[in-house]
């Protein structure tokens, strides 16, 4: 029996990694669940609910903290495999800990797991709620967008080189998942079905960001920092404007023909959902292999 | 420049072996985080290899723990090839610059290190 336990809020002792893992559990369902749509599982609450002999599924984010559990269900189990979410400082424990499942996903890539057998890299997602609902051949109002905080240099020199191309529309935060600010997976949507640029500067520690698949899920196009050519080691291929600096965004975002954005827009959408498909058959072959 | 073997990574990028630079940036250990003139190699190299963000970032933090020129003109110099020049004029005149970074760093919320990381 297959059985999916998401355990990024239970077993965790480490008050920021619970705070985190939290977080994760509340907005992260759907983008896991969708890998595991082809998947016949049962959800379980509780270890107790594992039996010898089971296929299991973990969902979970700080994993330092738990070797033992995982020591021991790794004993239990058929086969175990990981969703290991979050984890963009790269801790250096999290390898050991992989050495008790049989496969791993996991968010925030390193170049020690590009050629990796036993680890594939997967992108943070989206949070739960946005939907493919648009129409993607609807000329947008807004030529950028961005929601998020200004921690770093990269973010300040966006908005510097950004700020006078009209129009846009900004919702600048204080702080991450700020309650008083931040805004709803449903008003974001609505921005970003009308925007046609969303500038994605890399993380607090990474080049990932949500914002770049949330971005994606709407059909909005998303401009990232190549730093060390990331999104082109673990995204091959990919159609995503790649920048060094961010007043080569500027001639982009102002001066791009309806027809060549709209072109671009649906070259990102189509690849976008072909990496979903295409992950998801993997996800399957690999968990029934 | 107060410890030999950042003398020696210092040679190394003045000769342009940056891999080998970065190679023993990368043996030193934690408590070189606070050392400002680890720091500023660092950027050094970031800056060589174009990551200008990450340059300045570290730059930033650089100036947290000594407010040294040679700093202050890196940043200066950086803002002049990502087009502020207005910012980098300012942090190039000894006058401004204490004053220009410091607004800089006020709209950045994940740049100033707390107190206790200071002392």
């Amino acid at each position: 029996m297959i059985k999916l336990f998401w355990n990024t809020s239970r077993k965790q002792d480490d008050p920021f990694e619970l705070d985190w893992g939290k977080y994760h559990e509340k907005n992260f369902k759907d983008w896991i669940y969708f890998f595991l749509q082809n998947i016949n599982y049962t959800s379980i609450n509780s270890e107790k609910e594992i039996n010898k002999g089971d296929t299991v599924i973990i969902v979970d984010s700080g994993i330092h903290f738990k070797e033992h559990f995982y020591k021991m269900l790794k004993t239990l189990t058929k086969k175990i495999f990981l969703f290991h979410i979050n984890d963009e400082h790269l801790d250096k424990r999290s390898k050991l800990i992989y050495e008790y499942f049989d496969y791993v996903w996991r968010t925030c890539c390193s170049p020690k797991y590009f050629l990796s057998n036993k680890v594939k890299c997967i992108p943070p997602g989206y949070k739960s709620g946005f939907e493919q609902k648009f129409d993607l051949n609807k000329k947008r109002q807004f030529k950028w967008c961005f929601f998020g905080t200004q921690h770093k240099s990269s973010r300040h020199d966006m908005n510097f080189q950004l700020e006078k191309i009209k129009p846009n529309f900004v919702n600048r935060i204080d702080k991450f998942a700020d309650k008083k600010k931040s805004m709803n997976v449903k008003e974001m949507e609505k921005i970003y079905f009308d925007t046609n640029f969303a500038p994605c500067p890399a993380g607090f520690f990474h080049p990932e960001s949500y914002r770049i698949y949330e971005a994606l899920q709407c059909g909005t196009i998303p401009i990232v920092e190549s730093v060390y050519n990331y999104f082109d080691n673990v995204y091959p291929n990919n159609p995503l404007i790649k920048i060094k600096k961010w007043n080569e965004a500027k001639e982009i975002i102002d001066n791009w023909s309806h027809d060549k954005i709209l072109y671009k827009r649906k070259e990102c959408f189509n690849w976008w959902n072909q990496y979903l498909s295409d992950h998801k058959n993997f996800v399957r072959k690999k968990i029934y292999e | 420049m107060n410890d030999d073997r950042l003398e020696k990574i210092e040679r190394l990028i003045k000769i342009k072996k940056i891999n080998e630079a970065q190679l023993e940036l990368s043996k030193l250990g934690e408590e070189f985080n606070k050392n400002s003139e680890y720091l500023y190699l660092r950027s050094k190299i970031f800056y060589i290899n174009k990551l200008y963000y990450a340059a300045l970032d570290t730059l930033l933090i650089a100036l947290e723990f000594e407010k040294k020129d040679k700093i202050y003109n890196l940043v200066a110099e950086i803002y002049d090839i990502l087009g502020n020049k207005e910012l980098s004029k300012k942090i190039t005149d000894p006058n401004l610059r204490l004053q220009a970074v410091s607004s800089l760093k006020d709209e950045l919320s994940g740049i100033r290190l707390p107190s206790s990381y200071l002392s």
